[in-house]
Parts: C-alpha cells; structure tokens; sequence
C-alpha cells in the first residue's frame, strides 16, 4: 500500500509538471509604485540633478503562477491542482507587494533627461497647449494657446519627451528581464501620469481620446 | 439675368432726359455680372430737381462680401458718351468701400475701394473661389483696390486687378499648427483677358514683417524678407505658371515653372486645391542657405532624432522634375556644407557634392558624388574622403569602393546600399574593412594614458534594419602584445536619442607589464586573458556585462607583482584597503618589492550599476584575486561580493590621477 502511495505521488508530480501552464502576472502594484517614483523625480527634481536611487532594489523573481487544469486527469492531480490553485491568490498578492526594478543607469539616464525637459514643458501643460495621453505620451492639444514663437519650441519638445518616455518603458521591462511588460508598464504609467502626475487645470484624453481637465 | 441688362436700363434713364420718367426702380433676384452672383438687387433712381441727375440708392440682400446698401449718383460727360455712377462709401466688413462704375459704348469698369476691411470678409470673398479649409481665420485690417474692365457684348472682363495691403494681419487654423501674426503685406493680382477665354497673370506679394508657422516651419518674416513673383496665364481649368519666384532674403531664393490642371474652372466651383494636378513642374532652388535653412525649415522636423541640434554652415542648390504629380528627377549640389552635432556626437567639414537623382524606371542618373575636407565621430578623427554613389528610385549604392581615413589608418568601405534612406523603413547594407589605426592617436582621442597597438577589422557584413546595425565580423585591437577582439556587436537606435551598444569582447594573451606600465597602478609581469561577455553601453556608458580576466591556463611566463600592484588590487577586492601597503613595508616583508603569484583572476558581474566581484573560488564567500607562490607568499582573497559600478569607476579614476589608494566598502 505504502508503496503504491509513492508510487501514485510520483505520478502525481510528474503529471502536474505536465500540465502546469506557469502565466506570470504582471506586477500592477509594485508597477504603480515605480511609476510614482519616476514620475515625482521628474516633476518636483525638474531643473536639480537626477537623484542617485538610494540602495539598489533586490531582483524581483516573479513568483507567481496560476496552474490550469487539464480535463481527463487523475482525481489525485484534480486534487493538487485544487490546491496549488487556492495557493495562487497567495501568490498573485506577494507579486502586488514584490518591486519592480527602476534603479536601472538607463532607467536614471531618461528619467534625469525627463527633468530637465520638464523645466520647459510645464508651463505649457499649465496652458493647456499640451496634455497627457493614454498611451504614456503627451500631445499637443491646443498650440493655439501657445504665443506663435513657442509652438515649434512645443512641437519639438513634445516630439523629444516621447522618445525619452518610449525609451523609458522599454527599459523598465528591460530592466525587470520581462520585455513583454512594456505596454503594461506603458499603461500604468499613462493612469499615474494622469492620477498623480497631472495638476489641476492640465489635460489629459479619456479612454474615447477626449481631452478632459484635472 | 445678366448685368448688362441693368447697364442699359440705366442709359435709357440718362439718355432721354426729356421723357418725364421721374424715378426708376429696378429690381432683380439674381444677377450674375463678371462670374459673380448678386441676389435680391434693387436699384432705385429719382432725377435730382437741382441737377436733373438721376441719383438714388442700390441695395444687395446678398453679394460675395454680405449684403450691401449705398446711395449712387449718376453724372454723365455727353461728349465722351460716358455716364459715371457714383457710389458713396458705405460700411462693409468692418471698414468701407466705396465703388465707381463707368459706362461707354465700347467699354465698362467697376471699381471698388476698400478701406480698413476685415482681412476675414476678403477671406470669405476667396472662399468663393477656393476651397479653403473651413477652421481656417483671418484677423487684422486691410485696404484695397479691386476693378473690373470689359466690354459690352462681352460678358467677361477683359481686365482685372486686385491689390490690397494689410498691416498687422493674421491667420490661423482650428489646431494652431498653421499661423501667423503681425503680418504686413502688399499684393498686387493682375489678369489681362488674351484670345478667347484665357487671360495672362501677373502679381507679387510682398511681406517683410510678422511671423508664420507652416506646421513645423517657423518663420521670421522680418528677419527673412518674403517676397513672390508670379508670371504666367489662365485658361479654364488649366494654369501656366511662367515663373513664380520666391525669395526670403538671407534664407533661400527659388522658383518654379509649372502647368497645372485645377480639375474644373473656378468660376463655376470653388477650386479645390487638393485635386490641381501638376503636369508638370520644374522645381529651381537657386541657393538654400544654412544655418537659416535648417533652424527655420529642418530643425524641427528632425526633433528627436540625432539630427536635432547642428551647427550648420554653407549652402545648397538644386533642381526637382516632377510630371504627373510624380516626382521624376533631382539633382542637388552641396557647397561647403558643415555639419557640427551640437553635443559632440559627429562632424563633417567642407562637404561639397553633386546628387542626381531619378525615379525608378526612368533612365538612370548620372553619377552622383560627395566629397569632404574632414570628418569624425565623437573624438575619432578622420581626414578628407569622397564616395560616388547611384541615386534612383528609393535606393542609393556606392558605386567603388571609398577609402576613409581615420587618424593614421583607415576604414574602406567595399560596398554599402542604403534604401529608403530617412523613412523609418531605412535599411543599410554595408562591407567594408578596417586599416590598422594606432592605439596612441585613438587613446589620445578618448582620453586614456596613451599605448602602442593598433585596431584592425574586417566587416564582412553590416546591416542596418528596425533601427538597430547588426556587424558580422569582428573588430580586432593589437594592443599589448595580445589580441583584443570584438565580435556580435549590434547598435540598436543610433541616430536616436538612447543609443544601445551590445558585443562580447575576447582578451588574448595580453602582457601584464606592458598594460600596468601604461596605466601606472604597480607592475604585474605575466600574461593576461578573458573578455567581457554580454557587454551592454547604454548612451556610450556601460551599464552591464560579465567580465573575467586572470591568468591563462597554461600560461609559462614569468609572474611577478610589486606592491603597488597588490595594493591596487586588494582594493578592488575589498581587502584591508590602505592597510595592505603599510603592513607589507613591516617586518621581513619590508625586504620584498616584487612577489611571485600562480594566478591572478578578477571577475565583475555588472548590473543595475552593482559588480558583483569574485575571483577564484576558495568557499562560497571568499575567493583568490591572486593567488601566490613560492616564499613570502602573498595571496590577496576576496570577501566584498557587491561593489557600487559608478563609485568604484569614481575611485579608480582618483587613484590613477592622484596615484593614491581608495577604498571599497
């Protein structure tokens, strides 16, 4: 009897193994947070020195994993996937918590260049000339509220900081080892820019790419 | 109904004073005089006791410039069989017009003055001929002269001219990406009636103070003076343009000789710019002048790109066929072009050149080149060089292999193709070689203690595609007795902002006294090997890579290490630090300046600007940076795993400065 039970647990993980399918989650929580901070160094360092992030983040390794359940399986596997499942949420929650890595010398480069242009932009977002968009980017939403001489300034700076911000997300899912994070850090960014970012009176497009004011 | 008919009624008015018609009333709904259509006209004339003049009043519920009223007096000179009708200025369009007809037997003119109108009301007027894009206002004043000559019998003038001058006017578009202000103006519009329906054309404009934006063009009108001259003709749905010239002085001089088809003849319909079809036109640019070209037209179209911020200098000039709305050939000439990366990223000095340029499928161009006096990137250097390319289609080749020189050697390029050349599209295939170039000129360039070797190549292959060069084949530098050599090298964004290096270098059998002399932090004796692995530069500064150099394994060359040596090195390791030194100046070692070792290894895992160091492995935490041999025997193990990159570059920069001893904690 002993002997069949191990002999049935081994099975049993050789099937789970088989018909584990391992998703990893994309870290939203830890993602926000990541953004804020970027985000706040941007707009409160414009014009300082990018600050030297402080001790370096631990690597986070994605934990999470969701187990789904093949039809046509031992009950004994039915039962471990049960179980596994129920961890999961566990999991998932420990991955909101986990960090994402944004101490990158790439990630400092773009954010440090993000300042310095911010310095110039600001004022145009305090105009509304230009405003924050659902992709992460900004936009020129009205140059007519920009003096003549300034809208090729806009039109220019507008065009540089979205290459910085490209060059941003991708570097934050470079640096995390996940590059297919990169709309969802993309996405992220874009509702923190507009939660936390944006001051009243700036504009940012809702989901139907209307342009709305904090 | 027509205006002639109104014409008439009014001589028969005139012309029989002795009829005793008191008052004459006229009323139309329609009338269409001179392709323009009035609606609800009256005209209402009572004979002036005092004079025994007709004079009265004529009202338009609806004409091109809003509905008009005015009082008229009629007076006429019977010698000249001319009857003149006076109209008094009344408002229109926020200023007043004042308008004159003339009547003989052989001849009309009506003319209309305008003064301080809305430059919106003239913009309205044009709308009835051109389809302008309805977001588009007009702002500011202008005055004007607007007068129609024809005959009787014929129902279309045989003359018209149009001036108006504005100062101060303005325009712009719903989004504000096309715009000026403060604009003064002057333009004068001529058309003289030729055989049957066509007329020939005649104008200029003239602008010397305001400023426009044209999308991502912006222009100073006062410091570049603006002015177009037109000469050509008109004949229904087709426009030959002689000549339009346009000048802004100091920026560019060209001009432009074209037939176009406007697809239906404007006085029927609105014109619709968008479907005038050119069948041909012949593009002059008599001189672009940099650096006004580039920062009023280029430099911010080119935002975000490499290209964004150069110093230029020179000129260029040019020519551009285009038959069937299809561009068919181009040819341009560059003089003493200079091109200066504001941030130091490349240079290209005294460019000249001449491009021809066909379309794919016509007849190949011939032969273009370019020549410059010198050039670089960064700090390397190169000299004078010149390419001949083809030019067609979406495609330019190098027609023979070129020779660049860079400091004393050289890179030849075999082949190189560019297609799509500025589109995102771009692809560029390349081959090419590298001549030895000494090391001296090269670590002069970058800053570093100067040394011997020199760095060859062979390319076999470059390709440029989504914006990342891929090089096959390997880099080599002959430096230190050994073998430096590059290999997998692939640049992704170089013409960005966040340009992204990666390779794996290989280390061969460098001598150790040699490299230590050079960069004065003790003398190692013995040979040297490894590499760099997965290095990665982000913007030119590393940022990760797995890097090992040690002691080969098989190697038989003398070993020996001074105490500097030791010292530099237990520092990188996170040993005692400054104590190391005055420990061995103690006791018997004090006798000792040199020490033999069995091997020395150094590893540095780089990432997220932490290296994690190691070396040769003794347990888990503690590893041999050197590992001795014979007697004394020093061995320096290591026990810091982690080191700040960017602070332990700051030290070792110090320590080779200053020659003093630094510290890792």
């Amino acid at each position: 009897m002993k002997t069949l039970l191990r002999l049935n647990l081994s099975l049993v993980t050789l099937l789970i193994s088989a018909c584990v399918t391992i998703n990893v989650y994309f870290p939203a929580g830890a993602a926000e947070k990541a953004a804020d901070e970027i985000i706040d160094s941007v707009i409160k360092g414009a014009g300082k020195a990018a600050p030297r992030s402080s001790t370096p983040a631990p690597r986070t390794t994605p934990p999470q994993s969701s187990v789904h359940r093949q039809t046509n399986t031992h009950w004994l596997v039915w039962l471990a996937g049960r179980t596994l499942h129920a961890l999961v949420p566990a999991a998932h929650a420990q991955g909101v918590d986990a960090n994402m890595d944004v101490s990158s010398p790439e990630i400092r480069a773009i954010t440090a260049s993000m300042q310095e242009r911010f310095g110039q932009l600001e004022r145009f977002f305090d105009a509304g000339v230009i405003g924050l968009t659902t992709s992460g980017l900004i936009e020129i939403r009205d140059a007519n509220a920009a003096a003549l001489p300034d809208r090729a300034l806009v039109r220019r700076l507008v065009a540089e900081d979205n290459n910085d911000r490209n060059a941003l997300y991708e570097a934050i899912a470079r640096a995390n080892d996940r590059p297919e994070w990169e709309a969802d850090i993309r996405r992220i960014f874009a509702q923190r820019w507009i939660e936390r970012g944006a001051r009243p009176g700036w504009y940012y497009q809702d989901g139907d790419g209307n342009w709305q004011q904090r | 109904m027509n205006g002639r008919i109104v014409v008439s009624l009014l001589l028969c008015a005139t012309a029989l004073p002795a009829v005793a018609i008191d008052t004459i009333r006229f009323a139309a709904r329609e009338i269409t005089a001179a392709g323009t259509r009035f609606e609800n006209v009256e005209v209402k004339l009572v004979l002036d006791p005092k004079t025994g003049l007709p004079r009265g009043r004529v009202s338009a519920g609806s004409t091109l410039i809003g509905p008009v009223a005015f009082d008229v007096a009629l007076s006429e000179r019977p010698e000249l069989r001319e009857t003149t009708l006076t109209g008094d200025r009344f408002a229109i369009a926020g200023g007043e017009l004042g308008i004159e007809a003339v009547f003989t037997p052989s001849r009309w003119r009506i003319e209309g003055r305008a003064e301080r109108i809305e430059s919106d009301g003239l913009l309205t007027f044009t709308r009835r001929y051109i389809n302008i894009p309805p977001d588009i206002t007009a702002a500011g004043r202008l005055d004007g002269l607007v007068r129609f000559v024809g005959r009787p019998g014929r129902e279309l003038p045989t003359e018209a001219y149009a001036e108006f001058v504005g100062k101060g006017v303005g325009f712009a578009n719903g989004e504000g990406s096309f715009a000026g202000e403060g604009i003064d103006v002057r333009l004068h519009l001529r058309a003289d009636a030729l055989e049957g329906t066509a007329y020939s054309l005649q104008g200029n404009l003239r602008s010397a103070a305001g400023e426009a934006l044209f999308g991502n063009t912006y222009l100073r009108l006062g410091k570049y003076p603006t002015s177009m001259d037109l000469k050509g003709s008109f004949d229904g749905d087709s426009i030959d343009i002689e000549e339009l010239s346009l000048v802004q002085q100091g920026l560019l001089r060209t001009s432009l000789a074209a037939n176009l088809a406007l697809g239906a003849t404007f006085i029927d319909t609105p014109l619709d710019p968008n479907s005038v079809k050119v069948r041909r036109a012949n593009l002059t640019l008599h001189e672009l002048r940099f650096p006004d070209v580039y920062t009023s037209y280029l430099q911010t179209a080119l935002a975000g790109t490499a290209l964004d911020s150069l110093e230029t200098a020179g000129s260029v000039s040019g020519q551009l066929r285009i038959i069937d709305n299809v561009p068919q050939a181009g040819e341009l000439r560059l003089a003493d072009l200079r091109l200066r990366d504001s941030k130091g990223m490349f240079h290209l000095d005294g460019l000249k050149g001449e491009l021809y340029w066909t379309a794919e499928g016509d007849d190949p161009a011939a032969p273009s080149y370019i020549a410059w006096e010198s050039g670089g990137a960064y700090d390397i250097g190169g000299s004078g060089s010149s390419m001949r390319l083809s030019l067609r289609g979406a495609t330019a080749a190098l027609l023979e292999p070129a020779r660049m020189p860079i400091f004393d050697g050289a890179l030849n390029i075999q082949q190189l193709r560019i297609v799509d050349p500025g589109q995102e599209s771009m692809q560029i295939e390349f081959t090419g070689e590298l001549e030895p170039i000494s090391m001296e000129e090269l670590t002069k360039a970058f800053g570093w203690p100067a040394f011997g070797g020199v760095v060859t190549g062979r390319i076999p292959g470059v390709l440029y595609r989504d914006n990342k060069i891929t090089v096959a084949g390997d880099i080599e530098a002959e430096i230190f007795d050994g073998v430096v050599r590059g290999s997998n090298i692939t640049l992704s964004d170089p013409l960005g902002r966040w340009p992204r290096l990666e390779a794996d270098i290989r280390v061969e059998n460098l001598d150790l006294e040699a490299l230590t002399r050079t960069f004065e932090v003790g003398t190692i004796t013995g040979r040297l090997e490894g590499g760099l692995t997965n290095l990665e530069l982000f913007d030119w500064s590393p940022v990760a890579f797995d890097m090992y150099l040690g002691t080969p394994a098989n190697d038989r060359s003398d070993r020996q290490i001074s105490v500097d040596a030791i010292n530099s090195i237990s520092n990188v390791g996170g040993t005692a630090g400054t104590g190391v030194a005055a420990a061995m100046r103690t006791g018997v070692l004090r006798f000792f300046s040199n020490y033999r070792y069995k091997r020395l290894a150094l590893r540095c895992v780089l990432e997220d600007d932490i290296c994690s160091l190691s070396g040769a492995p003794i347990s888990p935490n503690r590893y041999y940076l050197l590992e001795g041999a014979g007697v004394p025997r020093v061995d320096i193990i290591g026990n810091t795993g982690r080191v700040r990159w960017s602070e332990l570059l700051e030290q070792i920069e110090w320590q080779i400065r200053t020659g003093g001893t630094f510290v890792v904690e």
